[in-house]
């Protein structure tokens, strides 16, 4: 009795609360499109800009989706930034040396390893260590930032680059840049990863409840490799995007940009649709969030320290509406 | 210690504390219905009673915890209104718990140096001579800079004694302070406390151990129901009134015929099982049989159910599943091997907040709906399906599978978190305290899903903090008593006043034995 009393009475009146932290985000990425496009019509509202949003928020979003798995399971990934500069700066400068005589393809896919081998490193050291994520990861972006330093002497690589490489950034199917492509596939396979498969599944419940996930017979340390591993292939991918669009392999400086968009992207997802959850959408409407804000505001020829506070305030209120929400859910 | 000797006698005649008529209601439970006690200046005074019998509720309103919703507490004679625990404290009561109310990390100074704001920059020299005069006056000859975490759990307690001892205390109120004890440090702990009883302190002796009790205490005063059933001078000597009014006349109730005879082969099979508090334990249990584990909470019982579900790794022993060894301390192991546990905090161990009932059901078992084994796809209509039927066949009230598992009933919660483990059929199931928190008709369809497990063929093993639950649901219960497996009941057998019994007070020699088994 008390059970289905307790759940039809949310339904029964207008939750104003409820529905602001499932559709808000949304709401305020719909009114912002209609404000610039009001406001700036000619320069904002068309495809080519449109596109153009597409564009400079892919790195961004390539980043932010390998994060979000990690988010499900409650791990904060730190490295993500660290682990882009030094892998798109690999990408570029094996790519020009041909370093392991397998032509550009063959370097993306061993740099693509080198990111698993990170991932699981950082795996091993939160799982078998028991070093929390956050400080875990933080420690390993020190050292990845220093090995990038070390290895490069500070150069940026400028030549010899093959085509190949700078196709990931430079490319056009049609209208449409190389790098919206790459992050239209990435989202769309960890979409279905985390939505779709068992896996997935069992990465949500160890973020629900770790405990009861263990005695459900998930294998916890097992998942944290794999999300690390993931969020370190997604970032390497990104960094390389990154290098390629600029067509110069840099060793500091890359990754860095993103690192705190990712979570802010990722946090403004958990506050959309399913409040206090992470998941894919969210983090995509995320990073459309922060790429219309930037975009609108610079063609609005508002100064650039506009954006950053804007995208404070809308983080910190995200966030808000998810968490209340989700904790009035648990009861607490 | 200052008081001249006359106001001594006089204080003597009015008690440290009297509890008139006190009524404590919690939403759905009154868990004191007008319960008496009264303590005297420097007595040792022993509070009985079953799991639920008040005895904590009683303490927590004594204590300021807990607010009662009538009746009256007089301290020395003046009824007082508790609004915290630091009222209790400024009117010198004082309540040390078993995980005594000592910070672990800090050193015994700096423990008895908490909370006295006195002067507000520390003197060390002169501050560790004062927490050196503490500690002689209950009689701990330890260095004041050692940790408290590195203290015997003796030497703890009387670490906390002495902090409350300093604030003052008129009465000091030990819950259950000697489960982690060793005979030989129990000893010390009583012959410290008898000490200072007969320099005026009153203690309120709170524990399970019955044999501890009557060595130790004055005084007796029975909790059964919320009620005080009676009080005993010379408790040693009026110990069967005792028992009794603490288990109470209970006519034995049956859900559902227990089919004993009826089991199968031996399917789960446990061998020399050492885990704290047990050394040694053996048993079997066969296709189509419940066997309860019971016995008070450190007896034992539950941490053998722990080992089966993997939880918790023992120090040696073996689990067999139809003849294969089980891997111990892995709960995927124990799955794999065919053991599927309801574990006994729901809401820590078994839910996950504010997923929907799919999602929480469909958890262990989600490997069933896989399209494929690489991509491990979950196929959703699958899924539904199963999980539909699971939430009708043990009757979950629910607006549909998509409904949020934080929005339900206690009850309805075990039934997902027992769901969970019915989308494929396990040889054993281990149940620990599935009734908990769970409201009457819940616990009657529980009993229900327990058994018909049991007729499906699996071998079930049962623990509850409810020693009348077993025989409703139980063919066959083994009573542990401080790690050992004292007794065995079957069919008829069964009942809550034996098992109370044995739990407390097991058969034979049990108090002469008391100290070799525990040592």
């Amino acid at each position: 009795m008390s059970a289905s009393v307790a759940a039809a009475a949310p339904k029964s009146r207008l939750d104003v609360v409820g529905l602001l932290s499932r559709w808000g985000t949304i709401a305020s990425l719909v009114l912002l499109v209609v404000f610039f496009s009001l406001k700036e019509d000619d320069a904002f509202a068309n495809s080519r800009n449109f596109i153009n949003i597409l564009n400079q928020v892919s790195i961004l979003a390539i980043l932010a989706a390998g994060l979000t798995v990690c988010l499900t399971m409650g791990l904060f990934d730190l490295s993500i930034g660290s682990i882009a500069t030094l892998g798109g700066y690999l990408a570029l400068r094996w790519g020009a040396e041909d370093k392991f005589g397998l032509g550009p393809y063959g370097v993306l896919l061993i740099v693509l390893l080198a990111a698993v081998v990170i991932g699981v490193a950082n795996g091993v050291i939160v799982s078998y260590l028991g070093v929390s994520a956050f400080i875990a990861t933080l420690a390993t972006a020190s050292i990845l930032d220093g090995i990038a330093l070390g290895y490069s002497d500070t150069a940026t690589v400028q030549v010899g680059i093959p085509f190949q490489i700078l196709d990931l950034g430079q490319a056009k199917f049609g209208p449409i840049p190389s790098p919206v492509v790459i992050m239209a596939v990435v989202m769309l396979v960890l979409w279905f990863f985390l939505e779709r498969t068992q896996m997935g599944r069992h990465m949500y419940a160890i973020g629900g409840n770790p405990t009861a996930a263990r005695l459900a017979g998930v294998r916890i340390k097992y998942y944290a490799i794999l999300a690390l591993s993931i969020s370190a292939v997604c970032a390497v991918l990104g960094g390389t995007v990154a290098d390629a669009i600029i067509g110069a392999g840099r060793p500091y400086g890359v990754g860095s940009v993103y690192l705190l968009d990712a979570f802010a992207a990722a946090f403004i997802g958990a506050a959309t649709l399913r409040p206090g959850r992470f998941h894919i959408l969210g983090t995509l409407v995320g990073v459309l969030l922060l790429g219309v804000i930037n975009n609108g505001l610079s063609i609005m020829g508002a100064e650039t320290f506009w954006q950053y506070i804007v995208k404070g305030a809308i983080l910190i209120v995200a966030v808000f509406l998810s968490g209340t929400v989700s904790l009035r859910r648990q009861g607490v | 210690m200052d008081d001249t000797v006359g106001d001594l006698d006089a204080a003597a005649a009015v008690p440290v504390l009297d509890v008139r008529d006190l009524v404590k209601d919690y939403p759905g439970q009154r868990a004191l219905d007008g319960a008496a006690f009264e303590v005297r200046q420097g007595e040792i005074h022993g509070l009985l009673g079953e799991n639920g019998a008040g005895k904590s509720t009683l303490i927590k309103c004594v204590g300021g915890v807990v607010r009662p919703t009538s009746g009256e507490i007089r301290v020395v004679g003046q009824e007082v209104t508790l609004r915290s625990a630091k009222d209790a404290h400024a009117l010198g009561i004082s309540i040390i718990h078993q995980q005594s109310n000592l910070v672990g990390s800090l050193s015994i100074a700096d423990n008895l140096a908490v909370g006295d704001s006195s002067s507000l920059l520390v003197h060390p020299r002169a501050e560790r001579r004062r927490v050196r005069e503490m500690l002689d006056e209950v009689g701990l000859d330890l260095d004041p800079r050692v940790l408290v975490a590195s203290l015997r759990p003796h030497e703890s307690a009387m670490v906390a004694v002495a902090k409350a001892l300093h604030s003052h205390a008129k009465l000091v109120i030990l819950d259950e302070p000697t489960t982690a004890l060793s005979a030989e440090e129990t000893d010390i702990l009583f012959g410290q406390i008898r000490s200072l009883a007969s320099r005026g302190t009153a203690f309120v002796y709170v524990s399970h151990r019955l044999g501890e009790v009557f060595r130790l205490v004055d005084r007796v005063t029975v909790l059964r129901s919320g009620r005080r059933i009676g009080t005993w001078d010379a408790p040693a000597e009026n110990q069967p009134a005792i028992l009794d009014a603490i288990v109470g006349d209970k006519v034995p109730q049956r859900a559902e015929q227990s089919n004993g005879p009826d089991r199968g082969r031996p399917l789960i099979e446990v061998r020399n099982l050492a885990v704290e508090p047990c050394a040694d334990v053996a048993f079997v249990a066969h296709e189509r049989e419940v066997v309860g584990l019971a016995g008070l909470t450190g007896s034992g019982a539950e941490e053998v159910a722990s080992v089966l579900s993997g939880a918790v790794r023992p120090a040696s022993g073996a689990v067999l599943v139809r003849g294969e060894e089980v891997r111990l301390g892995l709960p995927r192991r124990a799955i794999r091997a065919g053991i599927a546990t309801i574990p006994k905090d729901r809401h820590r161990e078994a839910l996950l907040p504010g997923f929907s009932i799919r999602e929480n059901i469909s958890l262990a078992s989600s490997g069933r709906f896989l399209t494929d084994p690489v991509s491990r796809t979950v196929r959703p209509d699958r899924e539904r399906r199963a999980v539909t039927e699971a939430m009708q066949s043990l009757r979950v009230k629910a607006t549909g599978p998509q409904q949020s598992v934080s929005t339900l009933s206690g009850g309805n919660q075990q039934k997902v978190v027992i769901a969970r483990w019915l989308l494929e059929d396990f040889a054993g199931y281990v149940f620990i305290d599935p009734c908990a928190g769970v409201d009457i008709g819940a616990k009657a369809e529980i009993y229900n899903i327990i058994r018909a497990r049991a007729r499906a063929g699996a071998a079930v093993v049962f623990t509850s903090s409810e020693p009348e639950e077993y025989q409703r649901v139980c063919d066959r219960v083994l009573v542990f008593h401080q790690g050992r497996m004292v007794a065995e009941l079957v069919g008829p057998e069964i009942e809550e006043n034996a098992i109370v019994r044995s739990s407390l007070e097991p058969p034979a020699q049990h108090t002469l034995n008391q100290k070799e088994a525990v040592s």
